[in-house]
């Protein structure tokens, strides 16, 4: 085995919950404790790191709230998550999600929390998920954490209102679709779709062939493939044959 | 753009954007800025502070147990040429495994092995070269012991500076933390690496983590005793150029980072002086 590989199982111990049941070869047995409580430290700082961007447009509001997202990283329900946790898996930007939406969901503020929150936190799924689909396909799959979403408000501009301080006024009562992504690179995509955008990105499902997908659609197979690359680009729909 | 004081010691910290406006309006408190992160393309105060402050790459550029890719290489050169420091800065650290399925997304060191070795030399030299910069390499602490080790972290990084030309931003933290969960002196355990090869120093604060049960850097104030270890080393390399705060959090203060800007000021007895052309 090359340094470099036990490198790779020093590494997976420390990401992974699941690898920490079994012994590690390259921890010896009395310095395990410890490396179980620097995986806890790790998991922490990088889910309320990704809270903290993820949901800083209602942390905007958190005099009147008395609650940021992050504060879910203090919990004893993320503690009892940390013993499961794979760091940047989906499942767990999930699970964290679901924790954030819920401390935040508690209070009701203005009619358009719910669909901030909503934003938020489709925003975090993308922000907190390094994990990459495994597994070759002949046909397009979608991006692991990509998604879209409706909103009976519109977002795009409301987010800049909020960021300088004004509020959000019944003129922003518009449904707009979202859809959320990111690149290998890491890179985070928020754009509005069309509805056939849309319908390309929900028929997208790793088995279906281009002219399938059109087809599903309902647009032409050239449309099809101008929009399949589109969504490549921005890290929604992957080629991975 | 303002160049390097070459005059005396550079005492600097880290650039955090929500800062940028107070560090405009602050004049000579800091002579130089770390770059963590990219400038935003919303940071309406870069091109400012860009004109106002010498900048030093530090951004995370790539793990160098592993060769870096054309687009990490051509990224690491954008950005010097966009900050054009005297030298950019690169961590011993290895955080992804090799096939992206995990990572740690933190700093955390490598095997101290030959293999490692080989690896960091050579990756490191080719950033150097495509990049156009001297590169300096920080020290980064483990929090647990390892199997498979075949040397100290100290003779890694002698080895690593002699063959590959590199030079040392010490990370006295870190050091401090590495001594103190080996139940070790800190200035005799600092004592064993090349303190001939330091460039630039990093000084911060420690404090308990709930997680770890014991201490871990924190964008607090430099503790006394992390100030004094700095000046010591000072005292002993010859090549040092900066000593600068490691404070990078959205939760850092202003007052806090003036604070210890000036605490590191009065500790390595450098007064806020004018800036020289280096």
């Amino acid at each position: 085995m090359s340094d470099r590989t036990v490198q790779d199982e020093i590494i997976g111990y420390l990401a992974d919950a699941g690898l920490r049941i079994r012994a590690s070869s390259a921890i010896p047995a009395g310095e395990r404790p410890k490396a179980t409580r620097f995986a806890h430290f790790l998991a922490r700082r990088y889910y309320r790191d990704r809270l903290a961007r993820s949901f800083r447009y209602s942390h905007r509001l958190f005099r009147e709230t008395g609650r940021a997202a992050e504060q879910v990283a203090d919990s004893q329900e993320f503690s009892g998550f940390l013993e499961t946790c794979v760091m940047g898996s989906l499942a767990s930007a999930q699970r964290v999600s679901e924790m954030a939406r819920a401390h935040l969901s508690a209070i009701s503020l203005e009619p358009w929390w719910a669909d901030l929150l909503d934003y938020e936190r489709a925003y975090f799924l993308q922000a907190a998920t390094a994990e990459r689909a495994t597994g070759a396909t002949e046909q397009p799959a979608r991006g692991l954490s990509a998604l879209c979403w409706h909103f009976a408000w519109a977002l795009p501009e409301m987010l800049p209102r909020l960021r300088s301080g004004e509020p959000g006024g019944d003129d922003l009562r518009r449904e707009s679709t979202l859809l959320f992504s990111r690149t290998h690179m890491g890179r985070i995509y928020v754009v509005e779709v069309e509805a056939a955008m849309e319908r390309i990105f929900t028929a997208v499902d790793g088995l279906r062939t281009s002219e399938q997908i059109a087809g599903a659609a309902g647009v032409s197979p050239d449309s099809a493939r101008r929009m399949l690359a589109a969504l490549a680009n921005i890290g929604a729909v992957e080629f991975r044959s | 753009m303002p160049a390097f004081a070459c005059d005396r010691l550079s005492i600097g910290t880290f650039y955090n954007p929500h800062l940028a406006e107070t560090l405009l309006s602050r004049g000579d408190a800091v002579d130089h800025l770390s770059m963590a992160d990219p400038p935003a393309a919303d940071d309406a105060f870069f091109p400012r502070i860009r004109e106002r402050f010498p900048l030093l790459l530090h951004d995370y550029l790539g793990q160098l147990a592993d060769p870096l890719s054309h687009h990490a290489l051509a990224r690491a050169r954008n950005l010097q040429q966009l900050y054009r420091g005297p030298w950019i800065a690169e961590h011993f650290q290895c955080l992804h495994t090799e096939d992206g399925k995990y990572t740690l997304d933190y700093v955390f060191p490598p095997l101290y092995t030959e293999e490692f070795l080989r690896r960091f030399v050579g990756n490191a030299r080719r950033l150097a070269d495509f990049v156009g910069a001297s590169l300096v390499m920080e020290n980064i602490p483990g929090f647990f012991a390892v199997d498979h080790a075949q040397m100290s972290e100290a003779e890694f990084l002698r080895r690593f500076f002699d063959e590959s030309g590199c030079g040392f931003l010490i990370d006295v933290p870190h050091l401090w933390l590495a001594a103190h969960y080996q139940k070790r002196d800190a200035r005799a355990y600092i004592g064993e690496f090349p303190l001939d090869k330091v460039v630039e120093i990093h000084v911060g604060g420690v404090d308990d983590d709930c997680d770890l049960g014991g201490p871990w850097v924190a964008p607090t104030l430099p503790t006394p005793e992390i100030l004094e270890l700095g000046v010591w080393i000072a005292e002993r390399a010859p090549g040092l150029r900066a000593v600068t705060v490691d404070q990078f959090s959205p939760s850092l203060t202003a007052e806090v980072m003036f604070e210890s800007v000036e605490m590191t000021r009065a500790a390595f007895g450098v007064t806020a002086a004018r800036r020289k052309t280096a």
